[in-house]
C-alpha cells in the first residue's frame, strides 16, 4: 500500500480498493450501476445462473459495506458544518443509502426467485386475467402492473421482473428499473415507492453498455 | 511419464484438429466438454447444441510404429434436447454440461452425461454382425403372417435345422414334416456403434447441475448442482440421496453456492465441493447420512494486500479434481491453480499462477463478463504435471517436478501435422519483446474452458470453442 500524499499513476482498477482516491466514489458509482446493469441483464437471459448473480450480490454488498464505512462520513443525516462536506456526506449517504436499498432489493428478487423454484408442494393457482372494462383504481406504481392487480402478489413478483422490462425500450437508466423491481407490499423494505428519488445516477448507458 | 515444459526430452506437437473452419461459429457447435474414458481409448465430446462426438484412438500401424494412432469419430448422438418447463417459463438448455464414463466392464461402454437438469446413462455398443434367417419375420423386418407358422417343424433334410421337438397343433404327437423352421444364422457387416439411453436420472435437480463424478464403487454416483449435492445408484432412476443442501432457509441470505464436486478415486466415502468463496469442503459419507458437516475444510487465508472488490469473484472455483493418486486434490480459480495435500487444510502446497497480468483488468473483465469463466483444470496420469486454459486460445502447463511452466496456443496456423508447438509468452513490462503478445491484445472471446489429458500417454485434448485440438509429444 503506498503511502497518502505519493504521487503514482494509477489505473482505475488499482484505485477502487483506496477510498481516498479522489475518483473513489465515480468508481464506487460506476460499479454500483454495471453491478446492478448486469444482475438485470442476467436476469432476462434464457439460463439466469445463480452462481452468478450471488457472485455479483455478493459484491454490491460489499462496495454498500465499504462506503458506509469510511470513517470521514457520518452516515446520519445530521447538519455538517462546511458546505463542501456536507454535499459529500449527502451525497455518500445517498449512495450508501441507494445501494442498501440495491441489497434489499436483490436479496428479493432472490427470494421471490425462490418460492417458486422450490419447497412449493404445489404450484400457485394461476388466475385467468379480468377483462379490462372490469379493473377497478389502477394499481400505483408501474403501468405495466395494472393489468395484474388481481393476481397473486407473489407472482407478479417473478413476472414483473420480464415483462416490466421487456416493455420498456432500450436505453432505460437504472433508476427507473429500480421502480420495477420494487416488491410491491414489502413489509420490511424502508422505502416505499415515492420516496427514492432518482438521484444523479451517473447512468450513461454508452459507457456501461453490454459487452457480452 | 516424461515432464511438461519445453526442453531437449520434451515437446508437444500437433496431431489432429476437430471441427469446421468457418469463422462464423454456430453457437450449438461450442465444445462444452472433454472427456477421456479410463484406458484412453475413446475421447468424448459434448456441445451446446446437446450432442456427444466420441472419438476412438486407431491402432497404431504396424509399419510406422513412430506415429501414434490418430483419433477418429466413433459415434455421435443426440443427448439431450432442448426442453421448457412451463411451470418457471424457463427454458432448459441442452447444453452438454459434463461427461464422465463409467469404467469398462464389458465389450459396450458406458457412458454418463447431463444437462442442466437431467443425468442420463448411455451404452455405446458396437454391432458388426447381422442375423439372417429368422422364422417369424422376412428378410425386410416384417413379421410373417402367422397363419403360415402353425407349429415348429423340424426338418431333417436340412443340416442347418436343429432337432427340436416341438408341440404342434397336430393330433399326431410325432409327426415331422418338412421345414420352416431354420436357426438364424449370423452374418458379418459394417461395423456399427450405437449408443442408446439407457437410464434418465431427472426431476432431482431444482438448481443448474455443474458436475456428475463416478464413484470407485462403480456403482453410485454423485451429481451437484448450486446447493445441492445428490447421490444415485446406477440402476434407481426413481430416487436419489440428498447428502449436500446448503441452501439457506431465507434465500436472502444466500451467500454462497456449490461450484463443483467430485467423488475421492479410491475410497468411495468421501468426495469434495468447492464454492463460489473459494472454499473446498471434504465430506465423509459415512460419518452421517446429510454431509452438511465437513470433516475437512480447505482455505487459504486471503492476502490482504491484494483485497479489492474482485476478490471474492475471482477466488470462486471453477474446477476441483482429485489426483489419480488420490493424495492430493487440485482447485482452479480466476486466476490460478492450487494443488491442495489431503492431509493440509490451512493452505495449498502449491500455487500456479495462471494468467497474473490479468489481476490489474479485473474492472474490465467485470465489466464484459469475462470474470465469470469457468476455467477446467486436469492432471495427467502419474500426477507430475497439470494443465488449464486461458485466453486467446492459450493454454498452460504446469510441471510439478521441475516446477516449470509453459504457455501454448491452439490454432489452426500451427495446425500442420507433427509441428512442433512454439512456447506463447504474453508481456507484461513496458517493452514488448519480438514474438510476445501484449495483454491488449489478447482475445478474450477465444477462451479454453475444457482440456483433458489422456490417463497413460502424453496426448492432451484441447477445446478451442467450436474446435478440439489433440496434442501429443514427439517421439524422437
Amino acid at each position: 500500500m503506498m503511502p497518502k500524499g505519493q504521487k503514482r499513476k494509477l489505473s482505475i482498477e488499482e484505485e477502487a480498493s483506496d477510498y481516498r482516491a479522489p475518483t473513489w466514489e465515480s468508481q464506487q458509482q460506476f460499479l454500483l450501476t454495471v453491478s446492478l446493469n448486469k444482475y438485470q441483464f442476467s436476469q432476462q437471459l434464457r439460463e439466469p445462473s445463480l452462481r452468478r448473480s450471488v457472485l455479483i450480490a455478493n459484491t454490491l454488498r460489499q462496495i454498500s459495506l465499504q462506503m458506509s464505512m469510511v470513517p470521514s462520513v457520518n452516515v446520519e443525516v445530521s447538519e455538517p458544518p462546511g458546505i463542501a462536506s456536507s454535499a459529500l456526506t449527502a451525497s455518500i449517504t445517498n449512495y450508501s443509502s441507494e445501494s442498501n436499498f440495491h441489497i434489499t432489493v436483490i436479496s428479493s428478487i432472490l427470494a421471490a426467485l425462490d418460492s417458486t423454484i422450490d419447497g412449493n408442494p404445489q404450484p400457485p393457482p394461476r388466475i385467468p386475467l379480468r377483462p379490462l372494462e372490469n379493473m377497478s383504481k389502477p394499481y400505483e406504481g408501474s403501468v405495466a402492473l395494472d393489468l395484474f392487480q388481481d393476481i397473486d402478489t407473489s407472482l407478479v413478483d417473478i413476472d414483473m421482473g420480464v415483462i416490466g422490462h421487456r416493455s420498456t425500450e432500450g436505453g432505460h437508466t437504472a433508476g427507473d428499473d429500480l421502480f420495477m423491481y420494487l416488491p410491491p407490499f414489502s413489509p420490511h423494505s424502508p422505502f416505499s415507492p415515492h420516496s427514492i428519488t432518482p438521484t444523479s445516477q451517473n447512468a450513461q448507458p454508452a459507457l456501461i453498455g453490454q459487452l457480452a | 511419464m516424461a515432464g511438461v515444459a519445453g526442453g531437449n526430452d520434451f515437446q508437444w506437437c500437433f496431431s489432429q484438429v476437430k471441427g469446421a473452419i468457418d469463422e462464423d461459429v454456430a453457437e450449438a457447435d461450442i465444445i462444452s466438454t472433454v472427456e477421456f474414458n479410463y484406458s484412453g481409448e475413446l475421447l468424448a465430446t459434448g456441445d451446446k447444441g446437446g450432442r456427444v462426438v466420441i472419438f476412438q484412438h486407431e491402432q497404431e500401424s504396424k509399419n510406422r510404429p513412430h506415429l501414434r494412432g490418430e483419433y477418429n469419430v466413433y459415434s455421435t448422438f443426440q443427448s439431450h434436447e432442448p426442453e421448457f418447463d412451463y411451470l418457471k417459463s424457463l427454458e432448459i438448455e441442452e447444453k452438454i454440461n459434463k461427461i464422465r464414463w463409467l469404467p469398462q466392464q464389458n465389450a459396450a461402454h458406458f457412458l454418463l452425461s447431463t444437462n442442466d437438469k437431467t443425468i442420463k446413462l448411455w451404452k455405446i455398443s458396437e454391432r458388426d454382425k447381422r442375423a439372417e434367417g429368422y422364422n417369424l419375420k422376412d428378410e425386410d423386418g416384417r413379421l410373417r403372417d402367422p397363419f403360415r407358422i402353425t407349429s415348429l417343424r423340424v426338418c431333417l433334410a436340412v443340416p442347418q435345422t436343429c432337432l427340436i421337438l416341438s408341440m404342434t397343433l397336430c393330433d399326431n404327437f410325432s409327426k415331422i414334416d418338412c421345414c420352416t423352421f431354420q436357426v438364424p444364422v449370423l452374418m458379418p457387416m459394417d461395423l456399427m456403434v450405437e449408443a442408446s439411453p439407457r437410464r434418465i436420472f431427472a426431476n432431482a435437480h431444482t438448481y443448474h447441475i455443474n458436475s456428475i463424478s463416478v464413484n470407485s464403487d462403480h456403482e453410485t454416483y454423485l451429481s451437484a448442482d448450486d446447493l445441492r449435492i445428490n447421490l444415485w445408484h446406477l440402476e434407481i432412476t426413481d430416487r436419489s440421496f440428498n447428502i449436500v443442501d446448503i441452501k439457506p432457509a431465507n434465500m436472502e441470505e444466500l451467500t454462497e453456492v456449490i461450484t463443483a464436486a467430485e467423488c475421492h478415486p479410491h475410497q468411495c466415502n468421501v468426495f469434495v465441493y468447492s464454492s463460489s468463496k473459494g472454499t473446498i469442503r471434504l465430506c465423509d459419507m459415512r460419518a452421517a447420512a446429510l454431509c452438511d458437516r465437513h470433516s475437512k475444510f480447505f482455505e487459504e487465508p486471503e492476502d490482504p494486500s491484494s483485497r479489492s472488490f474482485f476478490s471474492e469473484i475471482i477466488s470462486s472455483i471453477s474446477d476441483v479434481k482429485f489426483s489419480h493418486s488420490g493424495r492430493y486434490m487440485m482447485t482452479r480459480d480466476y486466476l490460478s491453480v492450487k494443488v491442495w495435500d489431503l492431509n493440509m487444510e490451512n493452505r495449498p502446497v502449491e500455487t500456479y499462477q495462471v494468467h497474473e497480468y490479468l489481476r490489474s483488468k479485473l474492472c474490465s473483465l467485470y465489466e464484459n463478463d469475462c470474470i465469470f469463466d469457468k476455467f477446467e483444470c486436469c492432471w495427467n496420469g502419474s500426477d507430475s504435471a497439470i494443465m488449464t486454459g486461458s485466453y486467446n486460445n492459450f493454454f498452460r502447463m504446469f510441471d510439478r517436478n521441475t516446477r516449470r511452466d509453459i504457455t501454448l496456443e491452439a490454432s489452426r496456423e500451427s495446425s500442420k501435422p507433427r509441428a512442433t508447438l512454439k512456447p506463447r509468452k504474453v508481456s507484461t513490462g513496458g517493452k514488448r519483446k519480438k514474438d510476445e503478445i501484449s495483454v491488449d491484445s489478447l482475445d478474450f472471446n477465444k477462451k479454453i474452458l475444457h482440456t483433458a489429458w489422456h490417463p497413460k500417454d502424453n496426448v492432451i485434448a484441447v477445446a478451442a470453442t467450436n474446435n478440439l485440438y489433440i496434442f501429443q509429444d514427439k517421439i524422437n
